[in-house]
């Protein structure tokens, strides 16, 4: 089989590669910043960490999904059933963390 | 009997390439990984909502007689973590691999095959590793809802990992036996989408299970 994009990507690869190896580095930073069992003590900056850990996570899981599945270069049918679960999720955790927060919570 | 004419496999590829752009192959991966996903989003959704409902000792009791220390054990990001980058590494080393079938180098195909099968198979050794010391002090799946929900959610995902390490051995010894070309490589694609899949879930659950 030889898609219709089978021109090689490599240096498009490597940099993909650098960047989810400095992206995962910088999670470090953050986990470590707002402090792994230390919750309680600084509540605001956490959530912010929170956020800026998942925001970092869905954007490598992006970067794997567009450059090394080919989403980018395939056809959009695929990313349309490949974003079909993403967008059954969204609501579904949004609710659970809101739901999370009203009740005991955080 | 039908007066059609047989339809070859790599005709019907080819019809389908041609016509929309990806094989049948590709779709029916695609849709399963979709299928799949539910199963994770399920599992990631119920940690969320319990965690979020469990605020501070309550998701992890300090003391206590969970374990023969009391408290349940802390996981350890720094492991977990050099366990992400050999993932991440081993996603590359597929690529490599499709780059190099699609250039037509056989050695090149095998050799990053075969580094992708190491990475995946240091990362379930690293996992055993975990479940050992974690399980020896005192961390079992009825071990509170902590451990109960943490072993599921790796688990499962060890699962797949397991399952891709099988499938990519599969694809290296048809690999060894000449099978694929640079005209003829739809499996080495097929089975890198379900490896990057894997890396790619293990992305989101290792940052909300281990990094905060």
């Amino acid at each position: 089989m030889s898609d219709a994009h089978a021109e090689s990507h490599l240096p498009t690869y490597t940099r993909v590669i650098i960047t989810l190896a400095v992206a995962t580095a910088i999670e470090f930073g953050i986990a470590m910043f707002i402090g792994l069992d230390e919750a309680g003590v600084k509540p605001k900056m956490w959530m912010i960490g929170v956020l800026a850990l998942i925001g970092l996570a869905a954007w490598k899981a992006i970067l794997v999904g567009k450059i090394f599945m080919h989403l980018k270069y395939d056809p959009k049918i695929l990313s349309l059933l490949a974003i079909t679960p993403v967008v059954l999720a969204t609501p579904l955790c949004a609710f659970c963390i809101w739901d999370g927060i009203a009740g005991p919570g955080f | 009997m039908s007066n059609l004419a047989p339809i070859d496999a790599l005709g019907q590829t080819k019809y389908s390439l041609k016509r929309f752009g990806y094989t049948p192959g590709k779709f029916a991966m695609w849709l399963f990984l979709a299928s799949d996903a539910m199963g994770f989003v399920g599992l990631i959704g119920a940690y969320i909502i319990l965690r979020a409902s469990m605020p501070g000792e309550l998701w992890r009791p300090l003391v206590g007689d969970w374990t023969e220390a009391g408290g349940l054990p802390h996981l350890d990001p720094i492991l977990t973590g050099i366990n992400t980058f050999i993932l991440i590494i081993s996603s590359f080393t597929m690529v490599l691999a499709l780059d190099a079938i699609q250039k037509g180098k056989q050695a090149g195909l095998k050799l990053w095959l075969g580094a992708t099968i190491l990475g995946g198979a240091t990362f379930l050794g690293i996992q055993v590793y975990e479940y050992y010391h974690l399980m020896h002090a005192g961390l079992h799946v009825g071990s509170h809802l902590y451990g109960a929900t943490f072993f599921v959610c790796t688990a499962f995902h060890g699962m797949h990992v397991l399952s891709g390490v099988i499938y990519l051995s599969c694809i290296w010894i048809a690999a060894a036996r000449g099978k694929y070309t640079a005209e003829n490589h739809s499996a080495v694609e097929l089975v890198g989408i379900f490896w990057h899949f894997v890396d790619l879930v293990w992305i989101i659950l290792f940052t909300i299970i281990y990094l905060f």
